[in-house]
């Protein structure tokens, strides 16, 4: 059979590269399977490597010292060896070579190993950092790394001194548009501490939040503006009772004309005219009177009303100006528990009131001229309540009995306010 | 003897006016005019009153329904006349249930507060069969269910519906049910526009 030195020099030389491609093979493969630990596999393409390398260096030695015209060492005699040989060892060389680097692709498919962690965490949309307690990565992703960046304007170095930059907000808002939200715990792999973060990326719950945070804001106004409008709308209704009133004046005056104008003109007789004038008198002291709202008026008024039907006579000092309704409230109850103290048990017949304001207080003092009771007397029934009522509202109130009684309270128009002076007991 | 009348009315033309009627009936004679109910209760423990005209929104924020029901308690002889303008219906109910005499809606009754007044006094109670009617957005007050009437009082408060549930006993998604349905039936838009329709028409008032 003819020996491979025998065979055209293109032959030679495509053998050769033949031989070379085997070499890069048994490279790839050994590298694949180191890296997978396959030590078996892996020393197999180690000898297909050094089958390609040893055929392709007697090639290229073989051929140079042919060019130059010496004879061939014994060392380089496999050159005599049939050609089929070395096809023969190439061509097996080959399909191990093939054989383990589709073996190692299988394995890959099928093993899970730190790369294919590490790689299928970098498709993660979270970003994920396993660190040690002195803050060394173990493990970052690609999506941690670019969150880290984008915080401090680098790549993640120190998980621990992260983790302390992050830690005390719960939602970031980060540069390029997203929001993430971390998540903290310890793990412990066989007792050692290990420290896990994950970035959860929560941009739409973030932009939901915030549309519900604005949404929250305008019904929080609307809101508003209802309570404020529940406090007008009583006023609104009674100014349209005022005009519904007035509307029946109106029409009541026109009847009235028409009356007068039948009196006038006609026989009528003397109680006909007088039932006119009388009309006419009625309607004219209604149209006199202010129709304005005076809640304070109305509260004298009320006061007085109640003094002549116990029998008391009000001697004011003053009036209230305020259009407080908390104000003329407590005012009003205080001045009712003195009216009623001094017809009951006081046996009085007047009762003094003083009043006066400032722009923070109303101030009033009630005074009757009825007899002094032998000592101070203890508060229990309206005058508890009404202290109470008072105090609560900011306001002081103070009992004198020594030549007269007399009740003196204060009521701040505004809530609460401790600027009001003590009254000093 | 002319039955003694006392009149509680914080506006004053409409008082003004009732003191007219009454003074003009001689079955009638004026005790006096008071602008706070609060104060009623004191004036029938010093003065013999037959009849009261009560006004149910009073000075100061007293309540009419809450003097009265006291003046009942403690003055059952005396009668007592609702007089209102507002359509709430919850105030007719009470009005019942606390012993009002009779219920006079100001503008509604084709009935004069006189007749009302006498027929009152000779034992008669005189109720309207219901509120009168308002409209609201698309519908009227009539359409609405008791429940729906006790949300939309509280929705003028601008609570939100877990809160308004948590008043009423009931749950935060039964309020927005029965939120929705009114909606529905008055057309309108927003609770906002509701709760101002409901509270400016006088059918909701707390």
């Amino acid at each position: 059979m003819k020996s491979f030195i025998l065979l055209p020099v293109p032959v030679q030389n495509a053998v050769c590269l033949w031989a070379l491609l085997v070499c890069f093979g048994g490279i790839a493969d050994t590298m694949l399977l180191c890296k997978q630990k396959r030590y078996r596999s892996c020393s197999v393409s180690v000898l297909c490597f050094a089958a390609g390398y040893f055929l392709m260096h007697v090639c290229r030695e073989g051929s140079e010292l042919r060019l130059k015209g010496q004879a061939l060492p014994l060392a380089l005699s496999v050159l005599h060896s049939p050609y089929v040989l070395f096809l023969l060892v190439l061509a097996l060389a080959s399909l191990v070579c093939v054989c383990l680097y589709a073996s190692a692709r299988r394995w890959k498919m099928t093993h899970i190993t730190s790369a294919s962690i590490k790689e299928s965490l970098d498709l993660l949309p979270a970003g994920i950092c396993y660190y040690l307690d002195e803050g060394r990565c173990l493990l970052i992703n690609h999506r941690m790394n670019g969150i880290c960046s984008l915080l401090t304007g680098r790549s993640l170095q120190n998980g621990a001194a992260f983790y302390e930059r992050i830690k005390d907000k719960k939602v970031h808002a980060l540069p390029d548009g997203t929001a993430v939200s971390f998540r903290y715990r310890v793990l412990y792999d066989q007792g050692a501490p290990l420290h896990e973060l994950i970035a959860d990326d929560i941009t739409e719950l973030y932009e939901k939040s915030e549309e519900l945070r604005r949404d929250n804001e305008r019904v929080r106004q609307l809101s508003m503006s209802m309570k404020a409008y529940g406090e007008t709308i009583t006023d609104t209704v009674r100014r349209q009772e005022i005009l519904q009133a007035k509307i029946s004046i109106h029409d009541e005056l026109n009847r009235m004309i028409l009356a007068t104008k039948k009196t006038t003109e006609g026989s009528s007789s003397e109680e006909e005219r007088r039932a006119v004038l009388q009309m006419w008198r009625a309607q004219a002291l209604l149209l006199a009177k202010d129709a304005s709202e005076k809640k304070s008026r109305n509260v004298v008024s009320d006061l007085n009303t109640l003094a002549a039907a116990i029998g008391i006579r009000l001697a004011w000092d003053g009036a209230p100006r305020t259009a407080s309704t908390q104000v003329l409230a407590l005012f009003l109850s205080a001045a009712r528990e003195a009216m009623i103290n001094a017809s009951k048990h006081a046996g009085a017949e007047l009762l003094s009131i003083h009043v006066s304001e400032s722009e923070k207080a109303l101030f009033a003092s009630f005074s009757n001229g009825g007899h002094v009771p032998p000592q101070p007397p203890a508060e229990s029934g309206g005058l508890k309540t009404l202290r109470e009522r008072i105090e609560n509202a900011g306001g002081q109130m103070r009992i004198d009995a020594a030549d007269r009684f007399v009740l003196s309270i204060t009521i701040p128009k505004e809530e609460r306010n401790d600027a009001i002076p003590r009254i000093d007991r | 003897m002319p039955y003694r009348v006392l009149i509680v009315e914080d506006q004053e033309m409409p008082r003004q006016l009732f003191e007219i009627f009454v003074k003009s009936d001689p079955r009638f004679t004026h005790v006096a005019s008071i602008s706070n109910a609060s104060l009623a209760v004191d004036l029938c423990s010093r003065d013999r009153v037959d009849l009261i005209l009560m006004d149910v929104m009073t000075e100061l924020g007293s309540s009419g329904l809450d003097a009265a029901e006291e003046i009942k308690r403690t003055y059952p002889e005396v009668k007592i006349v609702i007089v209102t303008s507002m359509p709430e219906a919850s105030w007719l109910k009470r009005a019942k249930e606390i012993g009002v005499d009779s219920f006079w809606y100001k503008e509604e009754q084709k009935a004069p507060i006189l007749a009302v007044m006498e027929r009152t006094m000779a034992g008669e109670s005189i109720y309207p069969d219901q509120t009168p009617t308002v409209r609201i957005g698309c519908t009227n007050n009539h359409e609405f269910t008791d429940r729906e009437l006790e949300i939309l009082r509280e929705l003028i408060s601008g609570d939100s519906n877990a809160e308004i549930g948590a008043r009423l006993g009931i749950g935060a998604s039964t309020v927005k049910y029965h939120v929705q349905n009114m909606l529905e039936k008055t057309g309108m838009h927003t609770r906002t526009e509701l709760a101002a329709a409901a509270k400016s028409a006088g059918i909701a008032i707390k």
